[in-house]
Order: structure tokens, then C-alpha cells, then sequence
């Protein structure tokens, strides 16, 4: 059903509703949103404007209360759990703001993890692996264990995890929040360069200057709406 | 990274809390193993000291013998199955006997005897050559060994002659005199006043009972009391007319006590696993609050939750394993010194014991089945308090906060 003229994402009209104890938190309120393959683009706003939401949503780890999203042609809200978990694992990446990594496990395992839940052999794996943290700058640190890497490498680590299932989308919620100038330089140039190379696409959420100056597409969302 | 290389990667993230748990496992077990042991052990020195040496473990006898042990039913000599149940790897040893009752004189005192008619290889086994306390065994016909206390009463010593009299096989008079070649000690006060042990061929021809057999006492290879071969060994060996009784059967009240004292050392045990059961479901829930978010992460990322609970799984049973192995070869260990030296009771208590003709000391219990046992427990306890993070898997959503 992936045609080129199709955009890589499609979001229509998602309403996300959280049902607390204070009464409904409506947090997404009717977002649409198109992105086009390739796309480098940014989700910016507020605190507590819905920018985490939306990107679970996006990403399958959570339910929308209505709307439809589709990515590379494939509607998610549509799929089962057990689809959806598949289809995360073959065509979304992840980046978090903290708590990316396995801590017991070292750089390229961090990395080939998603490859050896896909089934990957472990040389290609590792060879892939390996190949992911020299192009996000970490050659010589595969063996290091999350703990024995700074915020920015660690980062970096992730990034590359994301990329390591070649997925269609890459989604990134605040990825440089914990990160001081220099480390969100360093990792928005590998994103970027990796958005060119391989044609990636990135949907980060922020509400750092230094992210939305970098990003080519901007979404601006106020009280889970799209606003501008 | 399979699940057990994750698994056992996570028990060395937080390595003094993995060994603080194991040595807790370790030592509950190793207490564990001590204390049913040595609880057990005590049954098995009583129960060797009841029956082991005088009625048996295991009696074979005419359907009818049991419960009046009268001398009329009594067995047919079976020597070829006597060799075949003697060849059975599972029996230590099986003897016959041809038992009754008399009256025994010397002149002017008297006294009431219990007459054993034992086969020539159970007199030279050890048991019987340690209890001669005076005298010596010999094959001459006509010998008798009277318990020491009867001797006493008799005031008969060696070379004396002693008459017996008394019923024998269907209504037949029985009557002899016997030469005493030794006394003995027979380890309980009781059997010493009314023992009169005499050749099992002396014994047929005193009660008229040529060719039979009271019963055959058969003592097993393994003699714990978790383990009882009657029914397995009376399948293997069947003897027409005949039965396998177990002393269980036999003595009923000697179960019942061990039993009602057994319950006292099994609530101890309880109580130890509750503790233990409370600790380890407290690491547990440390554990699995620590690692929620890594959870979620992973989940996020694609893991099957089953996958994810796995890993926790063979995590906790690495390491219940592992302490469950060192605390059993402790255990052993602990178990196998306290064999080679028995704790050795003091006192009154030692003094009352002797009385009775038990040794008074606490022998453990070898039975490996404790250890494995409690081994099994303790695993199951510790996979228990895993359920704690197996739910906190399940119940985790992949969404971060
Ligand atoms: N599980 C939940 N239950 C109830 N309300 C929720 C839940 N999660 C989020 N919300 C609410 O939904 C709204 C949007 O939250 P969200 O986390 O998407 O904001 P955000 O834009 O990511 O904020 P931030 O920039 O601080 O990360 C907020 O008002 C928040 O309080
Ligand atoms: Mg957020």
C-alpha cells in the first residue's frame, strides 16, 4: 500500500483523552499532521501541551481516544497489541529523554538489542552494530557500559539504537533536555546527517531554541492543538 | 543475549545485594537441613533401637501371625525364597526365627522368658556377637544366652543348666534344658529380664516345630523412615501364605509419637521459611521498583512482556539456585561431621536414655531426601516473591513519564 506520493505519516484528527481522578485530561484535542518522507521535524510548545502524548501515540505505546494515524501506509490505530508491538520493532525508533539504555548491557549490545529482537544473526548484528556508533561518533567505546559513558555519548547510543532496525520513523521525545549545549550540537548534527544519508525520517518534541533553530519542519501545539 | 545471559548480567548490577539474598537463601537452608536431620535422625536411632535389631523393620509372616504371634502359625522353612530375598540388592539382611514363650528354672528360681530361636549367620552377625555381656557364642546344640537381667534372677551364670518348659506347636508339650553359654546385653531392661536366646534348630526341636519358621526379620538396605520398602519388597518377593509387615503396621503408637513430635519441628521450619519468604519478597519489591522504568524502555522498544518476564524469572532462579546448592552442601556437609561425631547428650537426660537402652546420642538423619526437600521449598519460596516483579512486567506500560 507505501506509494511515494503518500506522506510517511498521517495523523488525522487524533483526540487522546486521559481519564484521571480530577475528571477527563483532555491532553490532544483533534490534531492532524502530515509528514513527508525524509522529513527532519519538530514538535515544539509548551509544557504539558501534549507533545509526549501525541509522539506515544505516533509511536503505538499508547491508545488514541479517536482519530486515525498511518505510517508508510499502514494504520496503526487499527492494528491489535500484538501487531502494533511488531510493528514497532521493525519500523519505529525510539529515542527518550532518559533511561534509553539496558545499563547492563554495553554500547553495540545496546545497540543490536532491537536486532536481536528482530531475529538478526549475531554478526551482522554486531558488525551493524559497530558501524551505528562510529557514524554517531562513539568508534572504541562499544565495549562501555552505559555507566562508563557521559549523558551525550549515552545519547548517541541511543540514536543509534533507534536507527539500528533501518525504521521508517524515528521518534524522539526531548532527546537533548538532559544534554548541555555542546552534547545537543554534537547529537542534532549526527541526527541530522543521518536524516540526509539515509533518508530517515525525524519527529523530535522540544521546547529547546538550539532544537527548533536545527529542525526544517516545525509543528507548534498549545493546550493539544495545532497552532500557526 | 539470550534471557539467561541477561539474567545473569542483572544479578551482578547490584552484586552485594545478589549475595546478601543467595547467603540468606544459603543459610535458611542450611539450618533448614540441620535441623530436620538431626530431628529425623533422632526417629531413626529410636526406631533402630525399637525394632532394628529384636522384631524388624520388615517381618515376614503367616497371614494369621499378626497380632496374636502365636507359635501356631507359623511358616513353612522357604530357604530357596530366603536366598532370593537375601540376594535382593534393596535387603541388608533377612533372618528367621521360630519365637515363643516359656517358663525357664534353675533350680529353685524361675522366671518367664521369651525363647528366640535365631539362625547361626544372624548369631555371628555383629549386633549379636557386641551384645554378649558374659560367656561366648558356640555352635554345641543346646546352648541357650539368657538376657542379663534373667540370668540374674535365675542366678545362672555360664556352663549352668537351665530347664524350659512351656507349650509348643499345636498343643504339644516343649520342654528342654539348655546349657547357658553366655548372657547378654540386650540395650533395653525389659528384653534383658525375658530374653532367652537359643539356635534356631534347638528352638524347632523344643517346641515340636520341625521345619517352620516364625517369621523372617528383614532389615533393608535403607532404613529412613521416608522410605519404606515393605510393600515394594512383599511385590518383588511374594511367599505363599505369607505377608510383609512393615513396623509402621506392626507399632502404630511409635508412628503416631514421631508424627505428633515431628509436627513441632515442622512449625520451627515454617516459621523460618515465613521469614525468610517476607525478606526475599521485600528484595523483590526493591528490585522491581528499580527497574520499572527500564521496563517500559523495553517494552517500548519492542520486547515481549514474556520475554522481559523471563529474564526476571531465570534471574531469581539463578539465584535461588545457587543459594539453595551452597546451602545444601553445607548442609551435607554439616550432616555428614555430625554422623562421624553425634552430638552426645548430657545428664539426666543421657542417663534416662541409657536406661532404656538407647545410646544416648543425636545421630543425623542421611537421608538425602531432606536436603532435597527443603531445597525444593526454598526454590519455590524465592520463585514465589518473584511474582512480585513478574506482575510489575505486566502491569508496566511502555509509555515513559
Ligand atoms: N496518564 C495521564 N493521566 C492523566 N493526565 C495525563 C497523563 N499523561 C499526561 N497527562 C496530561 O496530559 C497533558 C499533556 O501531557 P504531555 O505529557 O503530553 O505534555 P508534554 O507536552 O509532553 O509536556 P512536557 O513538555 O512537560 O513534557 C498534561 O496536562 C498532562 O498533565
Ligand atoms: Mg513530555
Amino acid at each position: 500500500m507505501s506509494t511515494s506520493s503518500q506522506p510517511l505519516l498521517r495523523v488525522d484528527r487524533v483526540v487522546k483523552t486521559y481519564e484521571s481522578t480530577a475528571g477527563p485530561v483532555h491532553a490532544v484535542q483533534g490534531v492532524s499532521l502530515d509528514l513527508e518522507r525524509g522529513a527532519f521535524a519538530a514538535l515544539v510548545g509548551p509544557s504539558g501541551c501534549g507533545k509526549t502524548t501525541l509522539l506515544n501515540a505516533i509511536g503505538g505505546l499508547d491508545r488514541v481516544t479517536s482519530g486515525q494515524i498511518w505510517i508508510d501506509g499502514t494504520e496503526i490505530t487499527a492494528l491489535g497489541d500484538r501487531e502494533t508491538i511488531e510493528f514497532r520493532l521493525h519500523r519505529i525508533g525510539f529515542v527518550f529523554q532518559a533511561y534509553n539504555l539496558v545499563p547492563v548491557l554495553n554500547a553495540w549490545e545496546n545497540v543490536a538489542f532491537v536486532m536481536e529482537l528482530q531475529g538478526v544473526g549475531v554478526r551482522d548484528r554486531r558488525d551493524r552494530a559497530f558501524e551505528l556508533l562510529s557514524s554517531v561518533g562513539l568508534a572504541g567505546k562499544e565495549l562501555q557500559r552505559p555507566a562508563q559513558l557521559s549523558g551525550g555519548q549515552q545519547q548517541r547510543v541511543a540514536v543509534a539504537r533507534a536507527l539500528a532496525s533501518r525504521p521508517s520513523l524515528v521518534l524522539a521525545d526531548e532527546p537533548t533536555a538532559n544534554l548541555d549545549s555542546k552534547s545537543t550540537e554534537t547529537l542534532l548534527d549526527i541526527m541530522h546527517e543521518l536524516n540526509r544519508q539515509e533518508g530517515t525520517t525525524f519527529l523530535f518534541s522540544t521546547h529547546d531554541q538550539r532544537v527548533i533553530d536545527r529542525a526544517e519542519q516545525l509543528v507548534h501545539l498549545e493546550d493539544g492543538r495545532i497552532v500557526g | 543475549m539470550t534471557a539467561v545471559r541477561l539474567a545473569w548480567r542483572n544479578l551482578g548490577r547490584n552484586r552485594r545485594r545478589s549475595l546478601i539474598t543467595g547467603a540468606a537463601i544459603a543459610f535458611a537452608l542450611f539450618f533448614a537441613v540441620i535441623l530436620r536431620s538431626l530431628q529425623l535422625g533422632v526417629y531413626n536411632h529410636m526406631v533402630a533401637t525399637v525394632v532394628g535389631s529384636m522384631s524388624g523393620y520388615v517381618q515376614v509372616s503367616d497371614t494369621a501371625y499378626w497380632p496374636s504371634q502365636n507359635l501356631d502359625y507359623a511358616l513353612y522353612e522357604a530357604p530357596e525364597w530366603l536366598d532370593e530375598l537375601r540376594a535382593d540388592r534393596d535387603v541388608a539382611s533377612a533372618y528367621p526365627r521360630l519365637q515363643g514363650f516359656s517358663l525357664v528354672t534353675m533350680g529353685e528360681q524361675s522366671g518367664v522368658a521369651q525363647w528366640i530361636g535365631i539362625s547361626p549367620e544372624e548369631a555371628a552377625a555383629p549386633l549379636w556377637q557386641a551384645r554378649l555381656a558374659s560367656g561366648s557364642w558356640t555352635d554345641a546344640p543346646g546352648s541357650v544366652w539368657l538376657g542379663k537381667r534373667l540370668a540374674e534372677q535365675l542366678r545362672a551364670g555360664v556352663g549352668d543348666t537351665v530347664v524350659a518348659m512351656g507349650q509348643g506347636f499345636q498343643g504339644s508339650m516343649a520342654g528342654a534344658s539348655w546349657v547357658v553359654a553366655g548372657t547378654l546385653n540386650m540395650g533395653n531392661p525389659e528384653l534383658e529380664k525375658r530374653s532367652a536366646v537359643v539356635g534356631l534348630a534347638d528352638a524347632q526341636e523344643f517346641a515340636g516345630a520341625y521345619g517352620m519358621w516364625s517369621y523372617v526379620q528383614v532389615t533393608p538396605r535403607r532404613t529412613e523412615l521416608s522410605h519404606d520398602p515393605t510393600v515394594e519388597l512383599g511385590a518383588k518377593h511374594p511367599l505363599e501364605g505369607a505377608r510383609f509387615l512393615g513396623w509402621q503396621t506392626r507399632m502404630p503408637e511409635l508412628i503416631q509419637a514421631i508424627q505428633a513430635d515431628s509436627s513441632g519441628g515442622k512449625v520451627i521450619l515454617f516459621i523460618l521459611y515465613v521469614v525468610i519468604g517476607f525478606g526475599l519478597l521485600g528484595t523483590m519489591i526493591m528490585l522491581a521498583n528499580e527497574r520499572q522504568r527500564e521496563f517500559a524502555m523495553q517494552l517500548a522498544m519492542g520486547m515481549r512482556r514474556g520475554l522481559l518476564a523471563g529474564i526476571v524469572f531465570v534471574e531469581v532462579l539463578i539465584l535461588s539456585m545457587a543459594g539453595a546448592l551452597v546451602g545444601a552442601l553445607l548442609g551435607r556437609v554439616a550432616v555428614l561431621v555430625l554422623d562421624r561425631f553425634p552430638l552426645r547428650l548430657q545428664g539426666d537426660v543421657a542417663a534416662a536414655m541409657e536406661q532404656q537402652g538407647w545410646e544416648p546420642i543425636l545421630p543425623p538423619s542421611l537421608d538425602a531426601s531432606i536436603t532435597l526437600t527443603h531445597a525444593g521449598i526454598i526454590v519455590l519460596i524465592a520463585l514465589l516473591a518473584a511474582a512480585w516483579p513478574l506482575r510489575t512486567v505486566f502491569k508496566t506500560n511502555p509509555v515513559q513519564r
